[in-house]
Parts: structure tokens; sequence; C-alpha cells
């Protein structure tokens, strides 16, 4: 056993060593080194998304999660459009009848887009907003619409700031009106945290961060309906 | 010479030299979230309002970010890995009734696992944890278990 000098040079040799090591600087590619960085955020992905089923489920017991079009989740590094074909995606069942799915890394057209927007392919220019997850009515195609939405989910590993919260309440504006309304029977059988929200049309959004400081910005959130969620490692 | 009388210069040395170690691991978006939720921090602090000075000092600043980063490299580790494939397979299963315990990211048309042994998070996690203890006085291990990983010693 070394005893080491107790320099700042030393600290940062030492330091230098360990990312060599064990996380492979100078050592793998840069092509590896970034491609493990988007790992790095779809392993907290995969981690929301487990917590949603498990909200959902404890919420309503009788609900059933079913993959459809393959064997494996599959995170997609770049959002798109919902492919049903191409990408698998998980069906939520309900005493026999399908009342969702969910999708990952998906592109929602914004509310500022209009209804024409659903035809439009290539790169919209922020007439959509890529969602981490997306629970959606059954039978969603493409971009999903405002109203085709239920909940949108956000996951966010890393330290939280005023930054994110902008992007979260921007994202929010362009997902659905803020509005107190009673039009919608049971609309909320997805929103295991409250009896309703603000929203108009009904859909929720929930943002996951390993960081407890989320939960600082809530009063904000809590007014557009965005819920705030310390989900820690 | 001990840790505790490095000058807020060595430590601002050492704490930038960390933040580029992360930056040249790939970890460039999370730098710009760590550094921007620290200035959140210095702005938000009543006496920050009356100065230009960060009240939080350098070694404070590293302390901080460092652990953060322990806690961000744990989203990859076994432990996560063994967690997420046990719940994942109690609560999805496929069209034939098999439980769902594989997870893959598609990367320009290439599925890879998001669990890969191209790294060792656990081990930088258990680096970082004897880093963190040195930085909180509590454990000198940081500088006898040497990692042989084979610096350049600049």
């Amino acid at each position: 056993m070394a005893t080491r000098t107790k320099t700042s040079a030393e600290m940062k040799k030492k330091l230098r060593d360990a990312f060599r090591q064990h996380l492979g600087v100078d050592r793998l590619t840069a092509g590896q080194l970034l491609t493990r960085a988007k790992l790095q955020d779809k392993a907290y992905e995969l981690a929301a998304l487990i917590e949603v089923m498990a909200r959902l489920k404890a919420f309503r017991p009788n609900l059933i999660f079913t993959l459809e079009q393959g064997t494996s989740l599959v995170f997609r590094a770049k959002g798109g459009p919902i492919h049903r074909t191409q990408w698998p995606y998980i069906r939520i069942d309900d005493g026999g009848v399908t009342v969702g799915e969910l999708w990952v890394d998906i592109e929602c057209l914004a509310i500022s887009a209009g209804l024409g927007a659903k035809s439009l392919t290539g790169y919209l220019y922020g007439k959509c907003h890529e969602l981490d997850i997306v629970l959606v009515r059954p039978g969603t195609n493409g971009r999903p619409l405002p109203q085709e939405i239920f909940l949108g989910v956000e996951a966010k590993h890393r330290e939280f700031s005023k930054a994110l919260l902008k992007e979260l309440l921007g994202v929010r504006r362009e997902m659905t009106m803020r509005s107190r309304h009673d039009r919608y029977p049971d609309p909320f059988w997805f929103a295991w945290w409250a009896a309703e929200i603000p929203a108009a049309p009904p859909s929720g959004l929930i943002a996951f961060c390993s960081s407890a400081t989320i939960t600082k910005y809530q009063a904000p959130a809590d007014f557009w309906g965005i819920k705030m969620e310390h989900l820690p490692f | 010479m001990d840790t505790e009388n490095f000058s807020d210069g060595e430590w601002q040395e050492v704490f930038e030299e960390f933040r580029l170690l992360v930056v040249r691991a790939g970890y460039t978006d999370w730098d710009a979230s760590a550094m921007d939720a620290l200035a959140d921090e210095i702005e938000d602090r009543d006496s920050a309002r009356f100065d230009r000075v960060p009240r939080l000092f350098p070694v404070e600043q590293l302390r901080r970010y460092a652990g953060a980063f322990m806690l961000f490299l744990k989203a990859r580790s076994r432990y996560a890995r063994d967690e997420r494939r046990e719940q994942l397979g109690s609560l999805l299963h496929t069209e034939a009734g098999m439980p769902v315990e594989d997870f893959l990211v598609d990367i320009s048309g290439r599925e890879r696992p998001i669990f890969t042994d191209e790294d060792d998070p656990d081990g930088m996690i258990n680096e970082l944890g004897r880093f963190l203890a040195e930085l909180n006085g509590e454990d000198g291990a940081f500088w006898d278990d040497a990692p042989d990983g084979g610096g350049d010693g600049a």
C-alpha cells in the first residue's frame, strides 16, 4: 500500500488515472464515448418507464402491460413519430379492453402547429417536441396530437435547474391549455397523483429527476399541471 | 502537505480538471446541467445578491459536483441493471407471455444494450466514494489505493 504525497497535482493525476481505467477516457473512441453518454440517459428513461408502469398498476391494479412488436424494449437515440410496425410499444389493457399505449422517444405535435400538422413529414422546425415517454390513446399513429396524449413523461438524470424548468414549461405550454373543466367524464384514469389536472385537452406531464432539487420548483409546475417527481438512484 | 491545506486556487484547479475529465468521458450535457444547478444555487443564496463573489468555495463546488457525478453513474451500475431486469420482468410480458428483461437503444439503426462491458461504472463509483471521503476528511484510501490505469503524471 503506497503512501502518496497529497498535492493538488497528485490528486489530478489520480483522477485522470481513474477516468482512464474505469470510464475509458483516452481508450475508447470519441464515438464510443458519445454513445455511452446516450446509454446513460436511456438507463434513466428505462427507470422512469418502469416507475410509470408501477404507479399505474398500483393506482389501477387491473391494468395489464404487454409488449407489442418485439421481445425487447427498444429506446430510440433520436425521437420520431409513432411507427406501429417498426418499433415495439406497450399495450395497456383494463378488463380486456385496450385503454392506452406507452411509447418511448416520440415527437408530439405542438398546439401551435394546428391540426394540419398531422400530415406533415420531415423536420418540423419546432412544430413538435420530443417526449421521453408518452401514454397515448389506442391506435395513435405518426406524431400524436395534443388530444391523443394522456400523459407525457420527461426523464432528467441530472441536477435540476431553472433552465430545465423553462424547458418543461415550454413543452407543457405546447401540450395543452390551462383550464379548469368538467367536460370530460373520468378523464384522468392515468393520473395517480391528482383527482384532476388543470388542462384541456386533459393530459398530464410528469418530470422525473434523479436530483432532489426538482421538488424546489413545484409551485410553477403545479400551476401548469406538471408533476415534479424525485426518482433517485 | 494535507488536503486541508489546499488553497482555494488549488481546489479550483482540481475542480476544473474533474470537469474536463467528465467532458472528455462524453458527458457534456451532464456537465452543463450540473454547472447550471450550481450557478442557480449560488444566485439563490441571499448574500449573493449583494456581491458577485460566489458563496460556495471551490472545494464545496467540487464536493457537490463529484457527488452528483457519482449518483449519475449509478444509472448503469450492475445493481441498477439487475434491479431494472427484475422490475421490468414482473410488470411487462410479451404477447407470448414471457417476461421482458432486455432493453436496447437504437443508435443510427444499430441496436446496443444499455448496459455494456466497454466501461466500468461500478469501479468509478467506488473510486469516487474514496475521493469524496478524502474531501470530507473521513478516509485516506483515495491516496493509498492507486489504480493501475497508467497515468502520465503530468
